[in-house]
């Protein structure tokens, strides 16, 4: 058996150009795929990433209940040891408290429903990079009593910085809640929805206005990478009670984001099974000819004496050889194409530019920079030839040594 | 004569021509399958948004958007949808009004946003009477006074079911606050939970009632077209007949579906890009290995005195027929199988688990029309022959003396 | 012929005692209603609102004339000190002196209960009227409390703006106290119980002074108010109900 292993080897090399165009085939194979998974994979990632980040990110912990009836009555106590707790987790990059919640904005006669979200001013921008959405004025500090409005809603209240605002609400355990604030900034954000509707206060300032000293809604999660998200909101799950708290994702937050991915995500793998389709083809077409070719040094062989099953499984060897050397040289000719990309990532323009800049998103297509997909799809492409390849190698046995030998 | 030679080679070897051919037929159906499924799956959501949200044009107040307030009706409505229910183009118009509220029942009370419609008028413009739910009533089916029709989360929310009693507590033209009871005639079911939570829909009739209009008002007008490219026009033209409107197509009322769609088709040239650089190596690879199969042949014909050059044109007229008669396969396949999956749909779940459980309609329609199938199938010939032009030229430097004597 | 005479006479008493039971079941809603109304009355009311984690004590002062014109004032806590509350025929206002703000009260901003209490904004805007909306049948008559009572079914008329499927009072007989007010759902679920108690003498006539309202399917929470003193009938100008007096009331 070792015999074959070696005379396989010698006889890749005796006919060069014959090998070389059948490793072609691995190599433009995988290079392909791994073209397009980068990019299917780079592109989703980078709107995902902008828009979880800008809202909701990747995981959240409330109290049970909260999720379902935004109200103070389903709110959580904000606990130091608690939060370092969950900031020890593995690739937890940071954990950021907030208040969401309901009030009525009022400036002259008017009067609209918003939300207040309470944040700790560095650490959430430091997540969203909500200071990046400033149009005018400037961002909240940790100790501010002002508030930052948004667009059309500032447009609405005829307010413009250094105005006062009035809200009024419902506190924690049926206070009353309600309180003048200046306005320090104006925040322009992509969802008009949002822009609708959005003040922004410090921590501390929201508990003061809610009668909420000590409480939270929800803790947020900014996670290092968002493949890690899965293991993180088990990691944390185990180390809360269950009873008390309920842990939830960006795909349980945002349904209808998630819905599109899921969508786009089905799709992407059908047109990753056509290339494969094609490319099974191709691999089977090349291995079918090169068989073809040689029948007659096939024939030969087998009237000297081979059996036909040995000389099967020594072709088969051959383009077990050829193939892995095309995969190779594939992956390693797909990184730097890979790299280039990733530092130069194709930039898109014209309006869709304007509005994945409006949304955060970075107005590129951009590459995803892991090695994760680049061996899986080595893999698969190998499996793949293989399949491709056994039908022609069976052919093998059917040759008719007589009449491949006169051709 | 090259022309009938080249013609009977390709027939001669039928493996070889049968794999060429084949790879181009696979690469074709490939290619205008994957934009088929693409562009179904934009066309598809763009659709269900304009059928079933936003429509294809809508009209309101200039200011209405931003502060939604009562009294910001459409001036001279009637004569505006008289007008453009004249217009060719429009299919249908319907007028609405909308305001805010609350709804209350027994078990609690709710904001929501109440919509005022003419239930004839509507079913031509928006498909949201389809999603009725079974033996849940009819979309205003009966004559009843104060009917109201709203969705199921609601309907779970306040603890009601059909022919449940809801009292509406809304502001009056003259602002006062007044309630009215409805009767729940109908219970909806849409893909959109948020949507299903906060509107109720009652008729125009019994709204302005309680409202207190003393004459024909409306907050929006919803244009629904042939076609939605029309929408151009029959905005410039409204424009120009009526000033102080804002007249907006539906790109401008949900900017982030317009996001998906240019993403898409951009991402869709990069993977066309893939699929037929694959298709061109596969074509050179497989021309290549023809071309080292015939080595004799080929060297033989040069020995009998074939020139150089008439090699080279036979076998570029051999790629051309092989090309041409590929892809005219190609062609007549893919149409079949894209007409077939676009009458009965291709069901997408299959690809993606997460979507069967959202419910969202994961079976989609591939859409080509006939400049996208003349496009690439021209391409794919041309890539097709330029492929060829390679293993052509390396024909032609085979040395007939040494060709003869291949073994 | 006597008894052709004898079954006439019965058939005209007969009649008189159905026609009699009739008015008596409305009449006797509405008396009851009169009671804790009057024509006016000027009030000082604590009110207790109970969760099962915390509880909350508002005091204040209201001021009624007929069903149109009310004003309340909160005297107790500290925080809401100085809010008050106006409604005149259908429009509501509320001015917050910490922010010095006069809002009028959209329908939006009516859907939690009139300081999270139990106490619907139906309540407060009683728009509905327990005597006008409603059909009534006396289906009984009952001890309650150690007090004779009448038992009578409350069910809406069919366009009448309101939200119960049906209303069950314990009515004490004789001095027309609202005992007990059991709210149905249309399904007919109980959604609340409503009983009043501690029968005292407040300026011209007995009233009970302690009122709980208790939903049905939220144990630990409550609410009650407790009349401190109640004046009926004084007489208050139209303009006492007005946005200006809103600001100055103590």
């Amino acid at each position: 058996m070792n015999e074959y292993f070696k005379i396989a080897w010698r006889n890749i090399w005796r006919k060069k150009f014959r090998t070389l165009l059948t490793a072609g085939v691995a190599f433009m194979a995988v290079f392909l795929s791994i073209l397009m998974t980068g990019f299917q994979l780079g592109v989703w990632n980078n709107i995902i990433e902008a828009i979880v980040h800008s809202y909701s990110g990747y995981i959240q912990i409330h109290a049970k209940g909260y999720w379902d009836d935004k109200t103070f009555d389903y709110s959580m106590s904000f606990d130091r040891s608690f939060q370092n707790q969950i900031e020890a987790t593995e690739h937890v990059r940071k954990v950021i408290p907030r208040i969401e919640s309901f009030a009525l904005a009022s400036a002259g006669l008017k009067t609209k429903g918003v939300i207040v979200y309470g944040i700790d001013p560095e650490k959430e921008d430091a997540m969203t990079k909500l200071s990046l959405k400033i149009a005018k004025g400037h961002f909240l500090h940790t100790d501010d009593h002002s508030v930052m409005i948004s667009g059309r809603l500032s447009e609405f209240l005829n307010l413009s910085v250094g105005d006062t605002l009035v809200l009024i609400g419902q506190g924690y355990q049926g206070n009353s809640a309600n309180g003048l604030f200046p306005v320090k900034a104006i925040i322009r954000l992509p969802s008009p929805e949002f822009d609708n509707k959005m003040v922004y206060m410090t921590l501390s300032a929201a508990q003061d206005f809610y009668s909420a000293q000590g409480r939270i809604s929800s803790l947020v999660i900014d996670i290092d990478k968002s493949m890690n998200m899965k293991s993180v909101a088990t990691a944390i799950s185990d180390k809360t009670d269950q009873k008390k708290y309920e842990v939830m994702d960006w795909t349980e937050m945002m349904k209808e984001l998630y819905q599109q991915y899921i969508f786009k995500k089905a799709s992407e793998i059908v047109i990753l099974f056509i290339l494969y389709l094609i490319v099974g083809f191709i691999a089977f077409g090349t291995v079918m000819m090169m068989t073809n070719e040689r029948r007659r040094e096939f024939a030969i062989m087998v009237a000297i004496g081979m059996r036909k099953k040995s000389l099967s499984v020594l072709v088969g060897i051959e383009l077990c050889y050829i193939m892995i050397l095309g995969l190779l040289s594939g992956i390693a000719g797909s990184i730097p194409i890979l790299y280039y990309f990733h530092l130069n990532p194709i930039r898109v323009t014209g309006e869709t530019a304007t509005a994945y800049a409006a949304f955060g998103i970075d107005p590129v297509f951009p590459i995803l920079w892991q090695p994760g997909y680049i061996i899986n799809q080595g893999i698969v492409v190998f499996i793949l030839i293989i399949i491709s390849s056994l039908y022609p190698l069976w052919n093998i046995s059917r040759l008719d040594v007589s009449r491949s030998i006169k051709s | 004569m090259l022309i009938s030679l080249a013609w009977k080679n390709i027939w001669r070897n039928k493996i070889r021509s049968g794999i060429v051919m084949t790879s181009i037929s696979i690469g074709l159906f490939g290619g205008l399958f994957i934009c088929g499924l693409s562009r179904g799956i934009i066309e598809q959501r763009i659709q269900s948004a304009i059928e079933n949200e936003v429509s294809n044009i809508q009209i309101h107040h200039p200011r209405f958007l931003l502060e939604k307030d009562l009294e910001d009706t459409i001036p001279g409505a009637y004569s505006i949808i008289n007008t453009l229910r004249n217009e060719p183009e429009i299919k249908a118009v319907s007028s609405r009004i909308k305001i805010t509220g609350m709804a209350q029942t027994a078990a609690k009370a709710t904001g929501i946003n109440i919509m005022g419609i003419d239930p004839e008028a509507e079913k031509k413009v928006t498909g949201l009477y389809t999603f009725m739910m079974d033996s849940m009533g009819t979309f205003f089916g009966s004559e009843r006074k104060n009917a109201i029709v709203i969705g199921k989360k609601l309907a779970e929310l306040l603890k009601v079911k059909l022919n449940s009693k809801i009292i509406l507590t809304i502001q009056t033209d003259s602002g006062e606050i007044t309630q009215a009871a409805f009767k729940i005639t109908g219970i909806f079911k849409t893909y959109n939970s948020a949507f299903d939570q906060s509107t109720v829909i009652v008729r125009q009739k019994d709204l302005s009632e309680a409202i207190g209009f003393k004459s024909f008002r409306s907050h929006e007008i919803a244009i629904a077209l042939y076609h939605d490219s029309c929408s151009r026009t029959i905005i410039n033209k409204t424009t120009s007949r009526f000033s102080g409107l804002s007249i907006l197509p539906w790109r401008k009322i949900l900017p982030e579906l317009g996001l998906m769609a240019d993403s898409t088709n951009i991402i869709l040239y990069i993977i066309m890009v893939i699929i037929l650089i694959a298709l061109c190596f596969g074509i050179i690879n497989t021309m290549m290995m023809a071309v080292l199969e015939r080595t004799r042949e080929l060297g033989m014909l040069m020995a009998i005195g074939m020139s150089r050059y008439r090699v080279f044109r036979m076998i570029v007229l051999e790629t051309i027929f092989l090309s041409v008669t590929g892809a005219f396969i190609g062609l007549i396949v893919s149409a079949g199988i894209i007409n077939y999956y676009d009458h009965v749909g291709f069901d997408l779940s299959l690809f993606a688990s997460g979507l069967g459980k959202i419910g969202f309609n994961a079976i989609v329609h591939p859409q080509l029309d006939l400049a996208f199938y003349a496009g690439i199938t021209v391409l794919v010939v041309i890539l097709g022959i330029l492929s060829s032009l390679i293993p052509a030229w390396k024909a032609l430097k085979l040395n007939p003396v040494e060709a003869i004597r291949i073994v | 012929m006597m008894r052709i005479i004898l079954i006439i006479a019965m058939l005209c008493i007969s009649q008189q005692t159905a026609r009699a039971q009739e008015i008596t079941a409305k009449e006797i809603v509405k008396k009851a209603n009169d009671k804790m109304e009057g024509l006016s009355n000027e009030s000082n009311m604590t009110m207790t609102i109970v969760r099962p984690t915390w509880q909350r004590s508002i005091s204040l002062k209201s001021w009624a004339k007929g069903k149109e014109l009310s004003l309340v004032l909160i005297t107790d806590p500290a925080k809401d000190k100085g809010q008050t509350f106006l409604k005149i025929k259908n429009e509501m206002w509320n001015w917050v002196p910490g922010i010095q703000r006069m809002i009028k009260l959209l329908p939006s901003m009516m859907s939690q209960g009139w300081m999270e209490s139990d106490y619907t904004n139906d309540d407060i805007l009683k728009e509905s009227s327990i005597v006008e909306d409603y059909v009534h049948t006396l289906t009984g008559t009952e001890k309650y409390s150690g007090t004779e009572c009448y038992i009578i079914r409350l069910v809406p008329k069919p366009e009448a703006v309101v939200v119960w499927g049906s209303i069950i009072k314990w009515i004490s007989k004789g001095s027309y106290f609202q005992l007990r007010s059991d709210y149905y759902d249309e399904d007919n679920k109980l959604v609340k119980t409503e009983t009043s108690t501690q029968v005292k003498m407040m300026d011209d006539r007995e009233i009970p002074t302690y009122i709980e309202i208790i939903p049905a399917d939220k144990p630990g929470q409550k609410t009650t108010v407790t009349i401190n003193k109640i004046l009926f009938n004084k007489p208050v100008q139209d303009h006492f109900f007005s946005q200006q007096n809103m600001k100055t009331i103590r």
